[in-house]
Formats: structure tokens, C-alpha cells, sequence
């Protein structure tokens, strides 16, 4: 999938291993849809605040934060998912805060497995249809992109409201379930981005995401991103000749760096060509020594990579 | 400060636990580690959750389960009987799965917790069965007496500090006693008998109907309320992984990369394991860029020379490729002196240098064993 045809899409979901980058190409992705015109929400999932620190912020918060044009932000976290939910479902807030917000129900909370993410997901499925508050006027939001948590071999959260839909009969949890799953599962709206480093375990990881994600949930494969992509700036000739080394102490630095970025390189083309073998297009992002936590550099890196 | 590992750390320590947040590299530092012990001769247990494959096929375990698996000796042309390594994966479905069976007081319990829905499903999003299963395991394979070393690779975690946090967490969760009380007339009565409870009751499972649907709600109490029976076994089970953790032969190391975030993290593992009255005893700080920096004095010559051996169009891509190396380099540095700054009082500071290529090979893996 070409990222024009990903600008058509309602909801995308970005996910990989522990440290492949999730958050930087969720803001990329922001980045780049906000520069073509869509109204972009960005949705961070994980328990500490990744994004704010891009925007000289300390955090997000739970109402969504203008970040930067057509850009806006969002922190989710269980206990105010649970309480926004529930205040829906019992419709009186004042019922909420005397016999719900207690300790009881922190517990509660925590030992229904799945429960959690099941309402924050349920959240993003609200951010998605999400009407501008003038009645009539359209959708509040063209896409959302959500910064999704770290892919483990355990279940993953995006499995919970099929999990859930298939253990629960009716009630308002089947019907919460129901409707994410028919947004999630809609190849037109929402499609998954998985991320990857050109190492062994995250490429691993990414090759059974995506067949899990095809096979157990059904939701739509996005493009893939390969992150932090080290491409040697040496033709073959001179890579032969880097490698052959020199005896002349004085140059031997140049060398040691150039052999270090020719392996890198090798092994990242391997990646790239073994991930090739599955999909006809990887989206490459290059690496860039001098990244830092601010979305200037990042705006320099989206130039180069998208 | 040492940079190496002490000379007598496996006499000094024969439970090592390795935290840090996910990528950093902690599974095949923690097999480095563990080669290195039975490499000197101590019997040695490694407990990884997630091995590389390519890595466990060359140690000739690719299908290593929740059964220790010994390593061949003649891969390390040793003797039989002068190196013992072996590896065993955790499996948190399937420990859950045994101690559901161990600790329930009868058949019956034991088949309703399995049998039950959302258990089925469920079970591993538990937050911090995870961690919890990885001390169980921790705590059985300490108490068999049957290794000299143990390394144990703590489930990746977004806190290197939930490892300790999280198992106490889930057993809070399962225990409070609210949640049994309140819950219990939910799986007594069909959706009709709520007024035969009390009052107080009545009002919170109405709510929670309305909040989760009858029959969610039912397999959710049935679940909650079985474990209520195995709880014991699971409180007294963390008082003896507690009693292990504080021995002076514990120690906690924590893998970084070498990159801000780790350095942070560093610092509030360290700070928060005080609170909890244990102390950092290393730091191994992966992918530390290697420093090959030329004078400044000599750089114009080097140059210059350089464009004489190799012509002008490759000297300026090389030259590029140097200076980003030395810019990592730089950067490295400054980080480690960084986190040298703010924690002191640790028995070493590995640092290990950025590796060509992934670790999937014997060869690989005794390089880094010479690191550490």
C-alpha cells in the first residue's frame, strides 16, 4: 500500500516490538497527514507520555491538545477511559463518583483481564467518529493514528474486542465490541502499519504480527516501515576496497567506521530483502545520526523519507 | 567502578536478574552472561522469555520449552562433565496453566478456573501475571538447588522496575476482598434476583450489569472468586521470592541501550529499587558507539592522505561515514559519563560496544562473553 492510498483511511494503527520506534513513526505519519490537508488526532497508548516531550509539553492529558495545525493529541489511559465509559452507561456522573470512584473499582479494574483495553480502544473508535460539534458540519477528525503498545507473544490488545465479542453474549459489552470490531475490521477505514529494525527479533516479531493480525483479527495490512534504515553510500567497488582495509595507521579510522556502516548496511538490506519476500513494498526510513526528541528534526527526517 | 565483571561475581552472586525495557538486547546479554559462568566452571541455569531463534538453533536448543534444556558441551569443546549449561524458556500460558493445577484445593476449582471463558482468553492480560509467572519460575528453579548460577531475563517491560512491582499488583487485584463480596451474589442469581441482596450490593451489581452485561459479569466473578481459593498459594509463594530477592546473593543488573531513554531509565530503576530496600549491583549498557576518533591536529594530513590513496570521490563518502562515527562516538560518551555522574555506588559498568551484526552464532555470543 502506497501512503496515498493511506491518506484515505479513517484509522491507523502502528505497532512493532519494545523499542523499534513506534512513536516516532506515529508522529511521522501525523506529520505527514496533517501537511496533506486531513485533520489528524494522534492517540498515545502507551503508560508514559512519549509525544509531549516532541511538542515542549509535559503531557497530554485526556482532552485532546492542539499540537500543531490540523494536528491534535491525546493521552489514553484505563481509569479515564473507565470513568467516561461509565458515566455513559449509567448516565449520572454523581452515581459515577459515589460508588464507582472508590478503591473497590481500581481493583476491579485491574483484575478483569482485557478490560482495559477494551475501553481504550473503545475510546478510539469514539475518536474516529467523532462529529464536529456544529451539527451537520462533518467529521471532527479525518484520521486518527494511534501509537500503539509494544506487540509481545502474548495476546496483543487489538484481540480483546474479538476475544470479548466471542465470550460475551449480549449486554453493553457486546455491543461496545461489535462496533469496534466492525470499524476495526473494515479494510476502507482502518489498516495496520507494523514497524521494524533491521535486527533479527523485531523483523521476527513483525513477520508473526502481520499473520496474526490477517488471520486472528482480520483487520487490513497497511504499509510496512522500516525504521532507522542504514544504506551504505559506497558502490560494490568501494566497499571491496574498505574491506580489504589499509596498513596505514594514520587512516585506519576511516576504515574501522567504513567497515562498521558497510555491515550495518548489509544487514539491513538482508532485512529489507527478506521482508520484500513478503510484501512488495517496504517503506524505508533512513537512519539519521543526529535525531532528537523534537519535532523539528523530525519534520527534516519526514522530508526525507516520505 | 569496575568496567569489566568482578573476577569472584559468581562466587559473590548466584542469582542474577537482568531488567530493562524491551530492545535493548537483555535476552543475549543474559546468555552471554550465563556462558560465562558455565564457561568457568559454575553449573548454570539461564531462564530467558523470549530467545532469538536463530540463536537457541546454533546453541542446539531451536525448540527449547518450559523444561530446562542442557547445551552441548563439545559445541565449547568442553567435557561433559567440565561445563553445564541450561537454558529453559518461560511459557506464561501454560505456568498459569500448572499453578492453577497446583495450588487449587480441588478438582472441581481447578476445572472451573480452566474451563471458564474469559480465563481461556484472558489469562496472560492479567496485568502482571507475567512477571509473576516469571518468579514462580524464579522461585522453582532457585529451590531445586541444582545450579550453581542462576540468570533470569525478566519479561520486557516498558519500567525495568515492574519485574518487582507487578506480581504484588496481581495479587492485590485477585485478593481484594470487596470484589469477592460484592461479586459473589453475581453468580448465585439470574438477572431477575438482584433484590435479594442487600442493598448495597444490589446497587453495585446493577451498575456493573449495566457496565458489562450479565454474563460477562458472571464468568468474570466465577473466574475472580475460584482464584480467591488459590490466593493463598500465590501470597505465600511471593513471601518466598521475597525472602530470595533479599539475598545478599541476588543481584539486579540492568541492560541498557545507549541512548537517552536508557539513560533516564537507568537512573529511576536505580532510585526506585532503594525504595524497595534492594541496590543496583551493575549496569551493562549495550551498543556503546566504539570511539575511533582522529587527533585534530592530524586530521587536515589524514584527510588529505587519505585522497591520495583513494581518490577524491571515495575519501569524501568515507570522510562523511567518519564524522557521523565520531559524532556517535561523542555521543556515547557523553551519555555514559552522564549516567557515571548520577549512580556511583554500583559494583560495574559494562560498556558494550555496538556490534557489526546480530548476535545468532556461537561466535557472536563468546565475543560478548570477552565484553563483559
Amino acid at each position: 500500500m502506497n501512503l496515498d492510498e493511506l491518506l484515505t483511511k479513517k484509522l491507523l494503527i502502528v505497532s512493532g516490538k519494545g523499542g523499534v520506534g513506534r512513536t516516532t513513526l506515529s508522529l511521522l505519519l501525523a506529520l505527514y497527514c496533517a501537511k496533506n490537508n486531513k485533520n489528524v488526532c494522534l492517540v498515545e497508548m502507551s503508560t508514559s507520555e512519549r509525544i509531549a516531550p516532541y511538542f515542549g509539553l509535559k503531557s497530554l492529558g485526556y482532552s485532546e491538545v492542539s499540537l500543531a495545525p490540523r494536528l491534535s493529541g491525546i493521552h489514553l489511559t484505563p481509569s479515564d477511559c473507565f470513568e467516561e465509559y461509565i458515566v455513559r452507561q449509567i448516565k449520572f456522573k454523581k452515581l459515577f463518583d459515589t460508588f464507582v470512584n472508590n478503591k473497590f473499582v481500581t481493583y476491579f479494574l485491574n483484575a478483569v483481564p482485557g478490560f482495559n483495553e477494551l475501553l481504550m480502544i473503545g475510546k478510539i473508535h469514539d475518536l474516529v467518529v467523532k462529529r464536529k460539534a456544529d451539527v451537520g458540519t462533518g467529521p471532527e477528525y479525518d484520521m486518527v493514528i494511534v501509537d500503539g503498545p509494544a506487540t509481545g507473544h502474548g495476546v496483543s490488545a487489538f484481540e480483546v474486542p474479538q476475544i470479548v465479542s466471542k465470550a460475551v453474549s449480549m449486554g453493553p459489552l457486546k455491543s461496545q465490541s461489535e462496533s469496534i470490531l466492525k470499524l476495526i475490521k473494515d479494510p476502507d477505514k482502518c489498516v495496520f502499519c507494523p514497524v521494524t529494525l533491521g535486527e533479527e527479533m523485531p523483523v521476527q516479531e513483525c513477520l508473526e504480527l502481520v499473520s496474526n493480525i490477517k488471520s486472528k483479527l482480520g483487520i487490513s495490512l497497511g504499509p510496512v516501515f522500516f525504521n532507522q534504515f542504514h544504506a551504505s553510500p559506497f558502490i560494490s567497488s568501494e566497499e571491496e576496497k574498505i574491506e580489504a582495509g589499509c596498513d596505514d595507521i594514520d587512516l585506519g579510522s576511516y576504515y574501522l567506521y567504513g567497515n562498521l556502516k558497510i555491515q550495518k548496511s548489509r544487514m539491513h538490506a538482508h532485512y529489507r530483502d527478506l521482508l520484500l519476500q513478503k510484501w512488495s513494498a517496504i517503506n524505508l526510513i533512513p537512519y539519521r545520526a543526529d535525531l532528537e526528541p523534537k519535532i523539528e528534526s523530525l519534520q527534516k527526517l519526514l522530508e526525507e523519507a516520505f | 567502578m569496575n568496567s569489566k565483571l568482578p573476577k569472584n561475581f559468581f562466587d559473590k552472586h548466584n542469582l542474577l536478574l537482568l531488567c530493562g525495557s524491551g530492545g535493548v538486547g537483555k535476552t543475549t546479554i543474559s546468555a552471554a552472561l550465563a556462558l560465562k559462568a558455565a564457561l568457568m566452571g559454575y553449573k548454570t541455569l539461564v531462564l530467558t522469555i523470549d530467545p532469538a531463534k536463530r540463536l537457541a538453533t546454533s546453541l542446539g536448543i531451536g525448540t527449547i520449552t518450559g523444561k530446562p534444556k542442557r547445551i552441548d558441551a563439545s559445541l565449547f569443546n568442553k567435557k561433559e562433565d567440565e561445563f553445564f549449561l541450561e537454558a529453559m524458556m518461560l511459557d506464561p500460558k501454560s505456568t498459569f496453566d500448572d499453578l492453577v493445577k497446583q495450588y487449587s484445593p480441588s478438582k472441581e476449582i481447578e476445572s472451573k478456573i480452566l474451563n471458564n471463558a474469559i480465563y481461556q482468553h484472558l489469562s496472560q492480560m492479567i496485568a502482571g501475571s507475567q512477571e509473576y509467572m516469571a518468579m514462580e519460575k524464579l522461585y522453582e528453579v532457585v529451590s531445586t538447588g541444582s545450579y550453581e548460577v542462576v540468570v533470569i531475563d525478566t519479561p520486557p517491560a516498558t519500567h525495568a522496575i515492574d519485574f518487582l512491582e507487578a506480581p504484588q499488583r496481581m495479587i492485590n487485584a485477585l485478593n481484594h476482598s470487596m470484589i469477592h463480596l460484592l461479586l459473589k451474589p453475581a453468580l448465585a442469581i439470574g438477572k431477575s434476583g438482584f433484590k435479594l441482596f442487600e442493598k448495597g450490593s444490589q446497587v453495585v451489581l446493577k451498575l456493573f450489569d449495566r457496565i458489562t452485561g450479565f454474563a460477562f459479569l458472571q464468568d468474570i466473578s466465577e473466574m475472580l472468586i475460584s482464584f480467591k481459593e488459590l490466593l493463598g498459594g500465590f501470597t505465600e509463594r511471593a513471601e518466598q521470592v521475597k525472602v530470595i530477592l533479599d539475598n545478599k546473593k541476588t543481584a539486579f543488573l540492568l541492560v541498557g541501550a545507549c541512548e537517552y531513554a536508557s539513560v533516564r531509565e537507568a537512573t529511576s530503576f536505580y532510585q526506585s529499587l532503594k525504595k524497595l530496600g534492594y541496590s543496583l549491583k551493575g549496569i551493562l549498557m549495550n551498543r556503546v558507539y566504539p570511539d575511533y576518533k582522529i587527533k585534530n591536529e592530524a586530521r587536515v594530513k589524514s584527510d588529505e592522505k587519505l585522497q591520495a590513496q583513494v581518490g577524491a570521490p571515495l575519501a569524501k563518502k568515507m570522510i562523511t561515514v567518519y564524522e557521523e562515527g565520531v559524532y556517535m562516538a561523542k555521543r556515547s560518551a557523553d551519555l555514559m559519563g552522564e549516567l557515571q555522574g548520577q549512580i556511583q555506588d554500583i559494583d560495574f559498568l559494562i560498556q558494550i560496544p555496538q556490534m557489526k551484526n546480530d548476535i545468532h552464532n556461537l561466535d557472536g555470543l563468546l565475543s560478548l562473553c570477552d565484553q563483559i
